[in-house]
């Protein structure tokens, strides 16, 4: 009888809680005397990002139906200034505990200062009112100012997270201001590092790179005693990014045992982070590493008496992966089509050409001598250079109708070939997705594309291929700012695990307890299928056009990340955040390298579950969560009873713990 | 180990190349849809015995004409192709195929384990295999007439070898929708009947079969999730209350699912696989380590209610453009006595008649060299084994290789002579897919093969 009685709340729970403005929550509890209190789960909302503001009514004892009368007041009007679809009073259904009202803010040119909306409620004899009888959610006028919320939202896509310092810069600059002092901001070099630990006499191995990139991007604190740096986190983001599709594995032994030189390509990608295009392409096709990884180091001319012809490997690349990709595209990002079939953009015949091009090039450091190709001293960290009697003299027939005469020397070649991928019209759309992938999210509207895509065609000076043009387009355009666009049920993308340990060391401030970042998270690939530096083959860790199974494949969308999502992953993803939030220590093989998270503030927070959940949201998210993904958070969060010494701090671990483990913080919006 | 074994070692350690799950961008709609609809027509619980299949994929594209070899009096056409990348004839292992394969034929110098399993009847090879829409000449590749999309590329040959529909991007796999069809064989379980011990690939995904990825080691648990006392039942409430809401975003449902199927899972698969196997051979590389515990699921296979499993390893990352020859060195040995080892486990769990394994790579590799390594191509020589297996027998034909041969569209990357999809086709059916369906899930095998036909696509298994 009892249970049955229960699954008929259930039911009848389940149906009310999509009331518009008002939804609920069931309740399990059964006590006739109903107390009933108001709370705020979201205290400020914003013009600028107008997520909605949600006051809380919640009420413990019974179970039964109630109504609630309460005023509406404020210096805020509705209509104007917010939509509510809320009157005078609110149902608590049968059995729900929770019922959450709702003010979504409106925006407008007005300047109007803050205003705010109180819900004052009233007695009533269906229950007795604890603790304050209103609570107020502020209206923050629009500014050229980011919000808290907004500029963490900006870092997640544009760093790595709301670093505190980062947080503050962008808060004071705003976002267009704040990319344009990074890129002038100094570089943070991954090379030096390495070579400084190699002069103290250190072994390098494979570790050195992941080191290095870790405290790059953690470096506001080093050296410790150095006091605050000035970070240049956007250009290592991109630089990551830019790993993430010109892609190097130390998983090739060569490149494994010579890490100095896979720093000094992630230093060609930072250099080339805000630069053109065309050079960053020429420069990722002459470095050594990209030579090994790729195999046109040491590639020479065919000789078709013994049957040896030039590799194709790179040559093929370069076109499927790094500018043009494998179809010819409109400028949106969709496919051409002729006769309805999509149109290749190249064929074997193409390859074999461009194989021609990338002939005799071969080590280019200080003891380069250009008639020694066989025994070429090896050099990771200076472009290649041209060894002229290997390289292929002939003409070479290029893309759309290009050919390059014959007789000309290597370079001449190499960038006759980069500038014809370059000015291609699939490099822009093509690029533009990649990045936005990278960035903002999975499934860029064709209208992204394109607005990215012209930027890449033309800075608005007439020059084609400007990075940080580009960059600018995806992090300020309408789609990756405006708040209805996180609302479309396929915006965002997944978060990676290896960038989300470095997301949650960065915003809460890890600090190695040596005071060095001497170790950074290392034998990630066998628990995450992914590692910097580590990659298993040119395809990266995942890939742009991986469809996840289920939903994502009966709408045809992508989510590359997915592609390293799978029942081992996704849980040791959670399990690893478990440690780091319960133990508070993002955990190193010497323990004398762990780095101290900092929880100091939520720890003072404890006290009041909904204060310190909006907090950590905050910071870990950048958008509030659904009503129902609160509450949940908030009733694990009161199991932890107020006894003890421990228990602010497993407070806070419950609930970053459950905060990492929602869909809220896995799909970034 | 030998400095030079060093270096080639790590390209085989691990969770290696991803090539082969390649990249998707449209739904091949039509056929799924027709496949739904025909499956409705099968019978369940027809099925009284137990069939496993093993897709071993060899990523980055095996240079399989190094594999398996002409000798005696046609070794001098390989070693004029094949330059600095031929090994030399006295090295080689001879094999007596029970056919005449139109030449004699050896294996790698390193092959001895598989030479034995060839021997004794558990082991065929299929030669000159690759992606096909229909049989192509070379006059078809130079008019680009129905070629399979992206041919020669690491992703799409992949995909293709993995979806059996090479002219057009499918999200969907043949093991996906074999498994489809045959799952209703199997006792309603979390544990999916498609494992990948090798991470997320299409071959396995179907319309309602999605795969279940393990470890080496197994499944993972959510730490904390069982826990009774202290915070625990709160966190696994709110735990349990996050996985069951539901979701406007989809790529919030997508994570959330992939989560929720795993926990699910979980316990049934501990449970079906926490037993001994007997002692094997098998040594401790990553692909013993992956094939162990294929063996452990098999030897489960009761307690999971299963009648039919599809299995995905990956081992190696094949893509030799550089020193072909010491690479495979290296990789040779341990994919021959391992494979040996696995067939000699399988016969001691009673199950060598029971199960098959197929290698699959996305392509062969370009005969001539490029002074050290060899490129990219099209057909290439791939191996079956099992106690189902008609052995002995060289499947296919073997192709010419000496260049500007009627199949050679260059650089000896020679036209494929069976379709991936022939051979794929015989396997399924093998597995139980009805002649009905079989089109369905391969639409251009009608291509090759006379769908009236009381013989087998290729004939590699005795059935």
């Amino acid at each position: 009888m009892k249970k049955t009685f229960y699954s008929w709340i259930k039911k009848y729970c389940f149906l009310t809680c999509f009331l518009p403005g008002v939804v609920c929550a069931q309740s399990t509890i059964n006590n006739p005397v109903n107390k009933v209190s108001v709370s705020v789960q979201q205290a400020k909302v914003y013009e600028n990002f107008p997520s909605p503001g949600t006051i809380v009514i919640r009420r413990s004892g019974g179970i039964n139906a109630i109504t609630i009368p309460f005023t509406l007041s404020g210096s805020a009007q509705q209509n104007v200034d917010y939509n509510t679809t809320l009157a005078s009073a609110v149902t608590m259904p049968m059995g729900c505990r929770e019922v959450w009202l709702q003010f979504a803010p409106i925006q407008d040119a007005i300047v109007e200062g803050n205003e705010n909306i109180t819900i004052k409620i009233k007695p009533s004899a269906g229950y007795n009112l604890v603790g304050k009888d209103s609570a107020t959610v502020f209206i923050i006028d629009a500014t050229d100012k980011p919000s808290d919320d907004e500029a963490t939202r900006f870092l997640i896509q544009a760093a790595f997270g709301a670093d505190p310092d980062e947080l503050a810069d962008v808060k004071n600059l705003g976002f267009e201001a704040w990319i344009n002092e990074q890129a002038q901001r100094p570089k943070g070099y991954m090379q030096p590092l390495i070579e400084a630990k190699a002069a103290a006499g250190f072994p390098i191995y494979d570790i050195e790179t992941k080191i290095a990139l870790w405290t790059q991007v953690m470096r506001r604190r080093y050296p410790p005693a150095g006091g605050v740096v000035q970070t240049d986190i956007l250009r290592q983001r991109i630089a990551y990014s830019l790993l993430q599709i010109f892609v190097i594995s130390q998983k090739v032994d060569e490149l494994g045992l010579n890490s100095e030189g896979v720093a000094n390509y992630y230093d060609m990608l930072m250099n080339n982070a805000f630069g053109n295009f065309r050079n960053l392409l020429l420069d990722v096709a002459l470095h050594p590493c990209m030579g090994i990884y790729l195999s046109h180091r040491g590639n020479q001319k065919a000789d078709s008496a013994n049957n040896i012809f030039p590799d194709q490997n790179f040559a093929r690349e370069i076109m499927q992966l790094f500018s043009i990709g494998l179809w010819e595209l409109n400028i949106d990002g969709s496919k051409k089509l002729r006769n309805g079939k999509p149109i290749p953009t190249y064929n074997n015949k193409d390859i074999a050409e461009f194989s021609k091009v990338f002939t005799g090039l071969n080590y280019g450091g200080p003891w380069y001598d250009s008639t020694n190709f066989y025994w070429a001293q090896q050099d990771y960290t200076h472009p290649m250079k041209a060894y002229e009697d290997f390289h292929d003299r002939s003409p070479k027939k290029l893309l759309r109708g290009t050919t390059l005469p014959a007789g000309r020397k290597t370079m001449e070649d190499v960038e006759g070939a980069v500038d014809n991928l370059f000015n291609h019209p699939n490099t822009g759309p093509y690029m533009a997705r990649l990045l936005i992938q990278r960035l903002v999210t999975s499934n860029p509207s064709p209208e992204y594309i394109t607005r990215v895509a012209r930027k890449f065609n033309n800075n608005g000076a007439n020059v084609r291929g400007d990075m940080l043009a580009v960059i600018k387009a995806i992090l300020l355009d309408e789609e990756a700012r405006n708040y209805s666009y996180t609302q479309q049920p396929v915006f965002g993308k997944l978060r990676e695990p290896y960038m989300n340990m470095m997301y949650m060391s960065k915003t809460f401030n890890a600090q190695p307890v040596s005071g060095n970042y001497d170790e950074c998270p290392r034998w990630q690939y066998d628990n995450y299928l992914q590692e910097p530096f580590m990659s298993p083959s040119v395809f990266n860790f995942y890939t742009p056009d991986y469809i996840p199974p289920g939903d994502m494949t009966a709408l045809g969308k992508t989510g590359p990340e997915f592609k390293i999502l799978n029942a081992i992953t996704s849980i040791n993803a959670q399990n690893q955040m478990k440690w780091m939030f319960e133990w508070q220590v993002m955990w190193t093989e010497n323990p004398d390298n762990a780095m101290i998270l900092d929880f100091s503030d939520e720890i003072e927070l404890a006290v009041n579950p909904d204060a310190l959940i909006s907090k950590l949201v905050t910071r870990m998210i950048g958008m509030p969560l659904s009503p129902k993904s609160f509450q949940i958070i908030r009733e694990a969060v009161l199991g932890v009873e107020p006894y003890g010494d421990y228990w602010q701090k497993d407070r806070v671990s419950m609930a970053a713990y459950l905060i990492g483990a929602s869909a809220d913080y896995n799909i970034l919006k | 180990m030998s400095e030079k074994n060093h270096i080639h070692r790590r390209q085989f350690v691990g969770q290696a190349s991803c090539a082969a799950i390649g990249a998707t961008s449209f739904l091949s709609t039509i056929t799924n849809l027709l496949f739904t609809n025909s499956a409705v027509a099968q019978q369940s619980g027809s099925f009284d015995d137990y069939k496993a299949l093993i897709c071993l994929f060899l990523p980055g594209g095996n240079d399989s004409f190094n594999m398996l070899i002409p000798t005696g009096s046609a070794y001098n056409e390989y070693s004029t192709v094949r330059t600095d990348l031929a090994i030399p004839k006295s090295q080689l292992l001879p094999i007596s195929p029970v056919n005449n394969a139109g030449r004699p034929l050896a294996l790698h110098p390193a092959m001895g384990g598989m030479k034995q399993l060839f021997d004794a009847g558990h082991l065929s090879f299929i030669a000159n295999v690759g992606s096909l829409v229909r049989p192509t000449t070379l006059n078809d590749y130079y008019n680009d007439t129905n070629l399979p999309y992206g041919l020669f590329s690491h992703s799409d040959q992949s995909e293709q070898w993995q979806t059996g529909i090479p002219a057009e991007r499918s999200g969907l796999g043949w093991g996906g929708r074999v498994a489809d069809v045959l799952v209703r064989e199997n006792k309603a379980s979390n544990v999916s009947m498609n494992i990948s011990v090798a991470g997320n690939n299409l071959f396995q995904l179907g319309n309602k079969v999605f795969p279940y990825t393990v470890n080496t080691y197994g499944a993972v648990s959510l730490d904390g999730y069982a826990d009774t006392w202290g915070y625990g039942p709160f966190r696994k409430a709110a735990i349990d209350n996050q996985l069951a809401q539901e979701y406007k975003n989809i790529l919030e449902r997508s994570y959330m699912r992939m989560k929720k199927g795993s926990m699910d899972a979980y316990q049934e698969f501990t449970t079906a696989t926490d037993n001994t196997l007997p002692a094997d051979n098998m040594g401790n590389e990553y692909l013993a380590e992956q094939l162990r515990q294929v063996a452990k699921i098999i030897n489960g296979r009761s307690s999971l209610g299963a009648k039919r499993q599809i299995f995905f390893l990956q081992w190696g990352s094949w893509d030799f453009h550089d020193d072909v020859l010491g690479n495979m060195d290296y990789a040779m040995p341990i994919l021959s006595d391992t494979l040996k080892a696995f067939y000699d486990l399988l016969e001691d769990i009673g199950v060598q008649n029971n199960v098959i394994l197929f290698s699959a790579s996305e392509f062969g590799r370009s005969l001539t060299s490029n002074a050290a390594g060899s490129d990219h191509a099209w057909g290439g020589n791939q191996f079956v084994m099992g106690g189902a297996i008609k052995g002995k027998t060289i499947f296919g034909e073997y192709p010419d290789l000496y260049l500007d041969n009627p199949l050679d569209t260059g650089r000896g990357c020679l036209i494929p002579t069976t379709s991936v999809d022939q051979m794929s086709a015989e396997l399924a059916l093998w597995m139980g897919v009805s002649r009905a369906d079989i089109p369905i899930i391969f639409p251009n095998l009608k291509n090759f093969y006379n769908l009236q036909s009381r013989d087998n696509p290729v004939g590699f298994i005795n059935m």
